[in-house]
């Protein structure tokens, strides 16, 4: 029961306190400046039921994820492709390493601006602008997972004769593992926040749209609505899928 | 079972000269010599593990390696690795381990892990055995187990068994052929007659 007890202390009643405490707080600055540059928290709540209620934050919450997702998935294929193979071939990686420096370093406003010239302002140009940025960061992240790969187990599947899939089930992936998950919660962080972007730039629908929307209307509780609920989302995500992933992934180190 | 290797080189240093070797069933046989004389290099590439300077290798007999390290799957039960390899069949307990088939190998000392190598080779059902310093870093109560368990192997099994070691009373205790493995390159030299060097 102790040990029970300290877990959903540990699990849920610290983080739920740590929220209700910022509420608070914010609560209280918004109250004592009693500015409309700082919307309270009950004022944030009801712009939020009138977004709710209208459909408009489920429809442009929702057109913000389905873009979220694909170009998530694309630059995860991508970059975890590209990675995986500089990782494992030497001259590759040094003829390719300044492109990816290069890669790394270019602006997200110049690869949306550049994409959206270049494609026209249409949903395949925001989505790739949005790969793009994230295609250097996952292929950096798993090319060190590559380089990091045990040869010593390597061989072992030489030796007992694991077919590939095997070898990749059962020897590369788990110690892949960790480098994709760190990968897959950078990217979704990262991606979300260029969606906003191009979606202000280009679009005229989803979150950032709306949140330009409301900048010009000056209406800070709604930009709040759309900000803080797709955070939520984000939340939700890395609560019930990624960290899930990782417990499973790092059981047998007994963490 | 007979192996031919031309020489092996690493970069723009010759590690063997060519060798030729026959391997009878039912022997073991001791690769003896110092460290870094080449004895892992040949285990590798009888194991199919390492081409020679001309670029082949041969191999395609199912042959089982216990390697330096125990080099086991981390994230695998100790069951599970042994099964990486084939069917348990009763392994784990006829090499004392018995209770440790759902731990993880990080619960294991050095010497269980080893026997737990050692019963994935096993569990392999290989035309050939090769053991690369089976009995490094093992106390001597171990040492003696596993040597008892490497000649009942020999005498029930009917496959040839290499193991590379430095120490000649491995050789001495297990009744094997001592092949040495000196110079640079190295070249084989032995005493039994099956066993021939080619320059």
């Amino acid at each position: 029961m102790t040990v029970c007890f300290e877990a959903m202390v540990k699990d849920v009643i610290t983080p739920v306190l740590s929220t209700l405490a910022l509420l608070t707080l914010w609560a209280i600055l918004a109250l004592v400046l009693h500015s409309r540059y700082l919307p309270a928290p009950t004022e944030v709540a009801l712009a939020f039921v009138s977004e709710l209620s209208s459909g408009a934050l489920l429809y442009h919450g929702g057109i913000t994820f389905l873009r979220v997702l694909s170009a998530f998935l694309l630059a995860m294929t991508v970059g975890t492709g590209l990675g995986l193979a500089l990782g494992r071939n030497a001259k590759a990686n040094r003829f390719f390493d300044p492109w990816l420096i290069l890669a790394l370093n270019i602006p997200a406003l110049v690869t949306i601006v550049f994409c959206y010239l270049w494609m026209g302002i249409n949903e395949a140009a925001a989505i790739t602008a949005v790969a793009l940025n994230k295609i250097p960061n996952t292929a950096i992240t798993m090319r060190e997972g590559a380089r990091a790969l045990d040869p010593g187990l390597e061989d072992v599947a030489r030796v007992y004769r694991l077919t590939g899939w095997q070898k990749f089930r059962q020897v590369l992936w788990p110690q892949l593992e960790p480098f994709m998950a760190a990968s897959v919660r950078s990217g979704l962080a990262l991606i979300w926040k260029i969606v906003l972007i191009v979606e202000l730039i280009g679009r005229s629908n989803g979150v950032g749209f709306q949140i330009n929307l409301f900048f010009g209307q000056f209406d800070l509780a709604r930009i709040l609505v759309y900000t803080l609920g797709f955070m939520a989302v984000v939340f939700i995500i890395e609560a019930l899928a990624i960290k899930p992933w990782e417990k499973r992934a790092r059981a047998w180190r007994g963490e | 079972m007979e192996f031919s290797f031309a020489s092996k080189t690493f970069g723009t240093r010759k590690i063997l000269g060519p060798i030729r070797l026959s391997l009878p069933k039912g022997t073991v046989t001791a690769l003896m010599g110092p460290s870094g004389s080449g004895k892992t290099t040949l285990l590798r590439l009888m194991a199919g593990l390492e081409r020679d300077d001309t670029g082949t290798n041969p191999i395609t007999a199912k042959i089982g390696m216990m390697f330096q390290e125990p080099r086991l799957l981390p994230w695998k039960t100790v069951l599970e690795n042994v099964e990486v390899a084939g069917p348990e069949n009763g392994l784990l307990e006829s090499l004392g381990l018995e209770g440790t088939a759902n731990l993880f190998p990080r619960h294991l000392s050095l010497g269980m892990a080893r026997r737990v190598a050692f019963a994935r080779a096993l569990a392999f059902q290989p035309d050939l055995l090769l053991l690369d310093e089976p009995f490094a870093s093992l106390d001597d109560a171990l040492v003696e187990r596993m040597r008892a368990m490497i000649l009942a192997l020999r005498d029930t099994c009917d496959i040839p068994i290499v193991i590379a070691t430095h120490n000649k009373d491995d050789a001495l205790a297990l009744d094997a052929q001592r092949l040495a493995l000196n110079g640079s390159p190295a070249e084989l030299r032995a005493a039994e007659s099956h066993c021939d060097q080619h320059m």
